[in-house]
C-alpha cells in the first residue's frame, strides 16, 4: 500500500462533476476524462507539496511527484507519481489508492 | 476476421484495476447476471439520478483509422436526456457517437457534423449495432446498421486525417441522464473489411480441466500443495466465475520455465471470430516489485502473453490480450485447443497469485450472416437453411430458384424477384415487403404472417398453405391460380385479383377487402365453423361464379355483383350490402336473415327456399326488385320494406307460410301479410 497517501486534507473523491464513483487503470486515462468534463492540469503549490506529496511513498517506497487537476469550480485533487522510472505508479483518490506498474505513463502538458 | 478486443462481460467483473478489463468505470456500471443476451453476464448501466455511466474500454491498438465494431444493446428505460452509447475520439479530440434520444431513437454523429437517425428502439428488446468509423481521410465517416438494416452514412467533412485514440473509448451512457440501458457481445476490429461484423455472440470458456503442465515443486495451490495434472490439477482454483481470489494458484520459487496448465471448457461454435484471454492476479504483498507470468498456448505450439511483469499488489488486479490467430485460421478445434499456462517466476518476492482464468470467444451465428446487403443476386440458386435473420436486403433476384428453409423473419426486403420458383417453409414472419413477384411459383409453407407487403404477383401459381395472417397487402394478383389452404384471417387487402380461379378453403374471416375481383371462380368451401364472416368488402366481383358453402356473415358489404350466378348455402346472415345484383342467378337455401340491404335487384332469378327456423328475416331493404322471379318460401317477417316492385306484369312475387309483412311501402301503402299471398 503507498505509504501517507491519501492525504487525509485531500477533497473527497469522485468529483461532484462526475457524479458517485470514478476509478481509472492510469494517469493518462484518468486525465482524459476529467479533461473532457472541463478540468485543467496544474502543478502543486509549494503548500500543496508540503500537505500532500513530499511525505507519501508509492506501494514499493518510492518518492512521489505531485499532479494537480483542477475542476470548473476551482477544487484542486492531487495525485502523484512515483519517481521510480521502471515502477512509474500513480497514487490515486480511491482504493486500492494506486494504478500499479506503468499506470503514470503518461506526459504532463 | 482479426478482432482487437473481445468482451461479453462474461468474468462478472467490472473493474479498472490493472486495465485488463476496462481502463476506467464511470458511476458504477455492473455486470448483470439476470438480463443478458448471451453467457452469462451483461452489463447494465441502470440510473435513476441523472449521471454517466459508462466503461471505457483497454488500451485499443495504436495508429488506427478504422474502428469497426459490434454491441448489442436493449433499453429497458429510456434516457431522461440525449446520450452517447459508444463513443469514440480522434487523436484530435473529434468525438464520434451512436446515441439515443429520450425518444429511444438511434443515431449516429459525428461533432461538428449531422447526426444521421435510424430506428426507435423498442423497450426491453436486444439490437445489434454495426459501426465502421473512419477518420483517415478528409472526411470522417460512420457506417452503421441496426440489426442489420444499414443507416444513413453520418460525416463530418473539411478534417485533416487523423488517428483514433487508444484510451477514451466509451460504452455506456456518456450523457448525465437516468437511464436503464444494457450491452453485451463487443466485438472491436481495425480491418475495414470486418463491417458488418454481424450476428452473433460472446461465450465465456473457464478452466475446466488439467492442460499438459510442465510443474516444479514450487507451484501450489492456495492450500500450498503442489499442483499434479492427475490428482491436483489447476483448473480448481482458477475457474471461478465471476472473478474473485477464493483460492488461487502460487508458485514459491524461482522455476522460469516451470507452469501449470489448464485447459479450458469445450465451444461448440463453428463460426468463430476471435478469442481474447482474462487474468485476475494478486499477490502476498504490494512490494517489492516482482516477476512472473500467464500465457495462452495455441493448437500451433506458441505462446502469447497475457501478463507478464510485477505482480505485487495487494487487490485483484486484471490484464487481457488478444489470442493470435492460429495457422488457418479460427476454427471450433482451435479454440477447444487452447491452454492457459501461469508460472514462469524469475522473482517470487512476494509470492505471485492466479485467481482466475477465462478465454471469452467471439462468434458468428451459422446462416445469420447474410444482412445489409444491397443486393444479392444469382444465375442459379440460391438457398439459406437455418438463417435467423435475413434483413435490410434491399434486392434480392434470383434467375433461377430462391429457397429459404427455416427463416425465423425478413425484414424491410424491398424487392424479392424470381425468374424461377421461390419456396419458403417455415417461415415466421416477412415483414414490410414491397414487393414479391415471380414468373414461376410461390409457396409459402407453414408461414405464420404476412405484413404490409404492397404487392404479391405470380404470374404462375401462389399457394399459401397453412398461413395463419396475411395483413394489409395492397395488393394480391396471381395470373395463374390463388390457392389459400387453412388461412385463418386475410386482413386489410385492398384487392385480390386473380385471373383464373382463387380459392379459399377453411377461410374463416377476410375482413376490410375492398375489392375481391376474380376473371374465373371463386370459391370459398367450408363448414360453418370454418368460414365465419367476410366483412367490409366494398365490392366483390366474380366474372364466372361466386360460390359460398356454409358461410356464416357477410357484413357491410357495398356491391356484390356476379354476372355468372351467385349461390350462397346455409348462410346465417347478409348485412348492410348496399347493392347485390345478379346477371344471372341469386340463390339463398337457408339463410336466416338478410338486414339492412338498400337494394336487392336480380336480372335473373331470386330463391330463397328455407323453412321458418332457419329463413327468418328480411328487414329495412329500401327496394327488393326482381326481373325475373322473387320467391321466398317460410318467410317470417319481411319488415321497413320501402317498396316490393314485382313489376312489369308476368312477374312473380310469393311469399308462403310468411307470418307477417309489416310497414311494405309501396305508394303509400301498408300491407300486412299473416298467411300465404301471392301477388301477380
Amino acid at each position: 500500500m503507498p505509504l501517507n497517501w491519501p492525504p487525509a486534507t485531500a477533497p473527497a473523491w469522485p468529483p461532484p462533476e462526475i457524479g458517485t464513483s470514478l476509478e481509472c487503470s492510469d494517469l493518462r486515462t484518468l486525465v482524459g476524462i476529467l479533461l473532457a468534463a472541463g478540468f485543467t492540469h496544474a502543478a502543486p503549490t509549494s503548500a500543496e507539496n508540503t500537505a500532500y506529496f513530499n511525505a507519501a511513498r508509492c506501494d514499493h517506497g518510492d518518492r512521489v511527484t505531485g499532479r494537480m487537476l483542477v475542476s470548473p469550480s476551482g477544487i484542486r485533487y492531487p495525485f502523484a507519481v512515483c519517481r521510480d522510472a521502471v515502477h512509474r505508479d500513480v497514487l490515486v483518490l480511491w482504493p486500492p489508492y494506486y494504478c500499479g506498474f506503468d499506470s503514470a505513463n503518461y506526459t504532463w502538458t | 476476421m482479426t478482432p482487437v478486443y473481445v468482451e461479453g462481460f462474461e468474468h462478472g467483473v467490472i473493474s479498472a484495476s490493472g486495465g485488463g478489463l476496462f481502463s476506467a468505470v464511470t458511476n458504477a456500471p455492473t455486470a448483470d447476471a439476470t438480463i443478458k443476451r448471451t453467457g452469462g453476464y451483461s452489463m447494465r448501466c441502470y440510473k435513476t439520478a441523472a449521471a454517466a455511466c459508462f466503461v471505457s474500454l483497454p488500451t485499443q491498438p495504436a495508429s488506427q483509422t478504422y474502428e469497426v465494431g459490434r454491441f448489442y444493446v436493449r433499453v429497458d428505460a429510456a434516457p431522461s436526456a440525449a446520450t452517447g452509447l459508444l463513443r469514440w475520439d480522434t487523436a484530435g479530440a473529434v468525438s464520434f457517437y451512436i446515441g439515443l434520444s429520450t425518444a429511444r431513437v438511434i443515431n449516429a454523429s459525428i461533432v461538428g457534423g449531422t447526426q444521421q437517425n435510424g430506428p426507435t428502439l423498442e423497450l426491453n428488446t436486444w439490437y445489434r449495432i454495426d459501426f465502421r468509423l473512419y477518420c483517415g481521410g478528409a472526411t470522417y465517416t460512420i457506417d452503421w446498421q441496426v440489426e442489420g438494416s444499414a443507416q444513413t452514412q453520418a460525416t463530418l467533412g473539411s478534417q485533416a486525417a487523423s488517428t483514433f485514440s487508444t484510451t477514451t473509448t466509451r460504452v455506456g451512457s456518456s450523457s448525465s441522464c437516468t437511464h436503464d440501458f444494457y450491452f453485451d457481445d463487443v466485438v472491436i476490429s481495425n480491418t475495414t473489411g470486418d463491417y458488418p461484423i454481424g450476428p452473433g455472440g460472446v461465450v465465456g470458456l473457464s478452466p475446466n480441466a488439467a492442460g499438459a503442465s510442465n510443474l516444479s515443486t514450487g507451484i501450489e495451490d492456495n492450500g500450498s500443495v503442489d499442483v499434479d495434472d492427475t490428482t491436483n490439477p489447476a483448473n480448481i482454483e482458477l475457474d471461478d466465475v465471476p472473478f474473485n481470489g477464493a483460492d488461487y494458484i502460487k508458485q514459491v520459487g524461482v522455476a522460469s520455465t516451470n507452469y501449470a496448465a489448464v485447459a479450458f471448457a469445450d465451444t461448440a461454435e463453428t463460426t468463430i471470430h476471435g478469442a481474447q484471454a482474462f487474468l485476475a492476479y494478486t499477490s502476498a504483498a504490494a512490494s517489492p516489485a516482482n516477476s512472473a507470468s500467464a500465457k495462452i498456448y495455441d493448437e500451433d505450439g506458441v505462446e502469447t502473453d497475457i501478463f507478464t511483469g510485477d505482480m505485487s499488489e495487494s487487490s485483484a488486479f486484471y490484464k487481457s490480450a488478444i489470442c493470435r490467430t492460429p495457422t488457418g485460421g479460427w476454427d471450433t478445434a482451435a479454440v477447444n485447443a487452447l491452454q492457459g499456462r501461469v508460472g514462469y517466476a524469475t522473482d517470487y518476492a512476494p509470492v505471485p497469485y492466479w485467481q482466475c482464468l477465462m478465454i471469452q470467444v467471439a462468434y458468428g451465428t451459422g446462416g445469420e450472416s447474410h444482412s445489409g446487403s444491397s443486393s444479392v443476386s444469382g444465375g442459379g440458386a440460391i438457398e439459406a437453411t437455418g438463417t435467423k435473420g435475413g434483413k435490410g436486403s434491399s434486392t434480392i433476384s434470383a434467375l433461377g430458384a430462391i429457397a429459404t428453409l427455416g427463416f425465423a423473419a425478413m425484414f424491410g426486403l424491398s424487392s424479392i424477384s424470381g425468374g424461377g420458383a421461390i419456396a419458403t417453409t417455415g417461415q415466421k414472419s416477412a415483414t414490410g415487403i414491397s414487393s414479391i413477384s415471380a414468373g414461376g411459383e410461390i409457396v409459402a409453407t407453414g408461414g405464420r404472417t404476412i405484413f404490409g407487403s404492397s404487392s404479391v404477383s405470380g404470374g404462375g401459381v401462389i399457394v399459401a398453405t397453412g398461413l395463419k395472417d396475411a395483413r394489409a397487402p395492397t395488393s394480391i394478383a396471381g395470373g395463374g391460380a390463388l390457392a389459400g389452404a387453412g388461412t385463418k384471417s386475410t386482413t386489410g387487402t385492398s384487392e385480390i385479383s386473380a385471373g383464373p380461379g382463387a380459392e379459399a378453403t377453411g377461410t374463416k374471416t377476410a375482413l376490410g377487402v375492398s375489392v375481391v375481383s376474380g376473371g374465373g371462380a371463386i370459391e370459398s368451401s367450408g363448414t360453418s365453423e370454418e368460414a365465419e364472416e367476410y366483412s367490409g368488402a366494398s365490392e366483390v366481383y366474380g366474372g364466372g361464379a361466386v360460390v359460398s358453402l356454409g358461410e356464416k356473415n357477410g357484413k357491410g358489404t357495398s356491391l356484390v355483383s356476379g354476372a355468372g350466378a351467385q349461390e350462397a348455402t346455409g348462410r346465417k346472415s347478409t348485412t348492410g350490402a348496399s347493392v347485390v345484383s345478379n346477371g344471372g342467378a341469386i340463390l339463398a337455401l337457408g339463410s336466416k336473415s338478410a338486414l339492412g340491404a338498400s337494394e336487392v335487384t336480380g336480372g335473373g332469378a331470386i330463391t330463397s327456399e328455407g323453412h321458418q327456423v332457419t329463413f327468418e328475416e328480411h328487414s329495412g331493404a329500401s327496394i327488393v326488385s326482381g326481373g325475373g322471379v322473387i320467391e321466398s318460401y317460410g318467410v317470417k317477417g319481411i319488415w321497413q320494406t320501402d317498396a316490393i316492385l314485382p313489376t312489369p306484369s308476368g312477374r312473380t312475387v310469393t311469399a308462403e307460410d310468411s307470418k307477417r309483412t309489416v310497414a311494405a311501402n309501396s305508394s303509400g301503402r301498408t300491407v300486412t301479410v299473416n298467411r300465404r299471398r301471392t301477388w301477380n
